[in-house]
């Protein structure tokens, strides 16, 4: 892998591939779900390209290898090239990109041979600017990437891209979505299983109220020629009071017949059966809620390596449903 | 203690599932409610809890005097009111442990006291789980999360011992249990059973009755009570079965 595969600018068109044979019988696909705009989106899909072609070309930091534990700091580079290095354990921790402005930045982040990466990554924003985020993993051969995002508040939009490079490359993605009020909440995910036996997971969890937005468009794609590979998508989308929206496009492009895949997809409220569960334990209505808001939350961040950071940001993002 | 006339109750499109049920329990007596499937003891059980399927249309039920009716659910678990459930439900992402807790504190902020101090409460869990034979990976698991029948059984018994209720209503507590489990759950019953306080047993098999000896048995049937007796009830149904009482 060269740096100039890294650099290099994809084209910034998300028109979906055509859908050959999905494996998977049950796919609940919301077919009259148009590509989620961001509001004036039209404007900023030309200065986006030019801003991140720009960015790609004059504005890359020189290469960063994570010594243990990186936080990135996007302050004088909008896209930046880091490598976690082979053979070791390391975490990315991505702060969250509030701004008075638009907002544009990516990483390129090459997960060396046999590595295990944790990246961290709140989003937690105050103002309704939008904040567009791209992330493209490059997932070398035995290497594991453990990837926690929490989006909450603003307009956000999280692009993020797994290339399984090398065989055994694993990926597992947890993103917990939390909004309110008219804050909007955009996720594009493609796992590019690129290798044998690479394997991806994906629990994506959000939390709606008011008029929020939240839109996610998942592919997972998994090519003729490669073969026992493994991939899950779960989506759940919980939604609280108002009339909150949720659009969700998940879409399994896999072209064998030798993988593993499943993919599951709830739109819903909360259980009324789990709240009187509680009510009878004499629990009142708010508590009760709470309980069952923060029990979803929680299953995002549960069975993952233990790290300071991710515990606070729990603690932290818990504490505010 | 409990004092039900002439309860009835609907479902939302208006079938009636209970049609004019009447029960007097006072303090240190236990009850056994009997009958068929479908026969309305669930719902008794759903609908003094206050579950939002049903809709009480007539009659009455009084808990220690006051009017149940008149409070939400929650109200009515903190005057002392407790369902042990027929089928609890899984609540995955929900320790039990910090459930029970917060059910504990509900109960104490209700009645103006404190928070549990976290000793306080860890002897409490301690003493019960004990008594219950149940080791402390139950309250660091999910609530009833992967538990089979007969534990779950065993942790709505478990939340009836820290929630110290008046009147307790255990639907089919005995159903899916083990021989071994049974009786250990039994002697939690009849431990917890002091008297002031009463006992509602609803169940199919005289083995629990074996254990927990009822004061009275009453056989539900189509929403209403259609024999009341004592414990010797319980053996003729045991041999009878319901088909004479039913026509
Ligand atoms: N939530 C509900 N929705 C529809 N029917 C119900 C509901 N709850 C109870 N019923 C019906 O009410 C009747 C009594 O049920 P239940 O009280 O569970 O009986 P039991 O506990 O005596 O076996 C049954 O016919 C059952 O199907
Ligand atoms: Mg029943």
């Amino acid at each position: 892998m060269r740096l100039k595969d890294l650099t290099k600018i994809e084209s910034w068109n998300y028109v979906p591939l055509t859908i050959k044979k999905t494996v998977q019988a049950e796919l609940s696909l919301k077919e009259d779900i148009s590509c989620p705009l961001i509001p004036h989106w039209d404007e900023y899909w030309e200065s986006e390209k030019d801003f991140s072609a720009l960015a790609a070309v004059n504005n890359s930091s020189p290469l960063m290898n994570i010594n243990d534990e990186l936080v990135v700091d996007f302050s004088h580079k909008t896209h930046q090239v880091i490598i976690a290095p082979a053979n070791k354990k390391s975490t990315l921790i991505i702060p969250s990109q509030d701004a008075k402005n638009f907002g544009n930045k990516r990483l390129d982040i090459l997960v060396e041979e046999n590595s295990e990466l944790l990246v961290i990554h709140p989003s937690i924003l105050e103002f309704e600017l939008p904040q567009l985020m791209h992330l493209h993993f490059y997932v070398q051969k035995q290497a594991q990437v453990e990837y926690v995002g929490v989006n909450m508040g603003g307009v956000q939009r999280l692009n993020l891209r797994a290339y399984m490079q090398g065989e055994n490359s694993n990926f597992n993605l947890r993103h917990l979505g939390v909004n309110r009020k008219t804050e909007q909440n955009h996720l594009f995910v493609a796992m590019e299983h690129e290798s044998p036996r690479s394997t991806s997971n994906q629990l994506i969890r959000t939390l709606q109220e008011n008029k929020s937005l939240f839109s996610c468009d998942n592919i997972v794609h998994i090519p003729k020629n490669i073969t026992d590979c493994e991939a899950h998508q779960t989506i759940n989308s919980l939604l609280l009071s108002g009339s909150p929206k949720s659009m969700t496009k998940p879409t399994m492009l896999i072209y064998n017949e030798q993988v593993q895949a499943s993919h599951g997809n709830t739109i819903g409220s909360l259980d009324p059966e789990m709240l009187f569960y509680l009510l009878s334990r004499g629990m009142d209505l708010d508590s009760a809620r709470k309980t069952l808001m923060r029990a979803f939350a929680h299953e995002v961040f549960m069975n993952l390596p233990y790290h300071k950071v991710l515990k606070s940001l729990e603690t932290q993002v818990l504490e505010r449903l | 203690m409990l004092n039900i006339e002439d309860l009835q109750c609907s479902l939302e499109d208006g079938t009636q599932i209970l049609k004019g049920l009447s029960l007097q329990v006072k303090p240190g007596e236990t009850h056994a409610i009997m009958g068929p499937n479908g026969s309305g003891k669930s719902t008794l059980a759903r609908v003094l809890a206050g579950h939002p399927a049903f809709t009480v249309t007539g009659g009455k039920a009084e808990l220690a005097g006051e009017n149940l009716f008149d409070f939400e659910t929650s109200e009515r678990a903190n005057k002392g009111l407790f369902v042990g459930f027929q089928h609890p439900i899984e609540i995955p992402g929900v320790k039990n442990a910090d459930f029970i807790r917060l059910a504990v504190d509900s109960k104490r902020a209700f009645l103006g006291q404190e928070k549990i101090e976290d000793e306080e409460f860890q002897e409490l869990l301690d003493k019960n789980l004990n008594m219950l034979q149940m080791g402390k990976s139950y309250v660091e698991r999910g609530l009833n999360e992967g538990f089979s029948g007969g534990e779950k059984k065993r942790n709505e018994i478990l939340q009836m011992a820290m929630l110290d209720p008046k009147v307790a209503i255990l639907d089919e507590t005995d159903s899916g249990v083990d021989i071994d489990a049974l009786r250990i759950i039994s002697e939690g019953i009849n431990t917890l059973m002091t008297p002031h306080k009463s006992i509602i047993l609803i169940t199919h098999y005289q083995r629990l009755l074996d254990l927990v000896k009822p004061d009275f048995v009453h056989v539900l049937s189509q929403g209403k009570i259609v024999k009341s007796g004592g414990s010797e009830l319980a053996l003729e149904l045991e041999t009878k079965g319901y088909d004479w009482l039913v026509k």
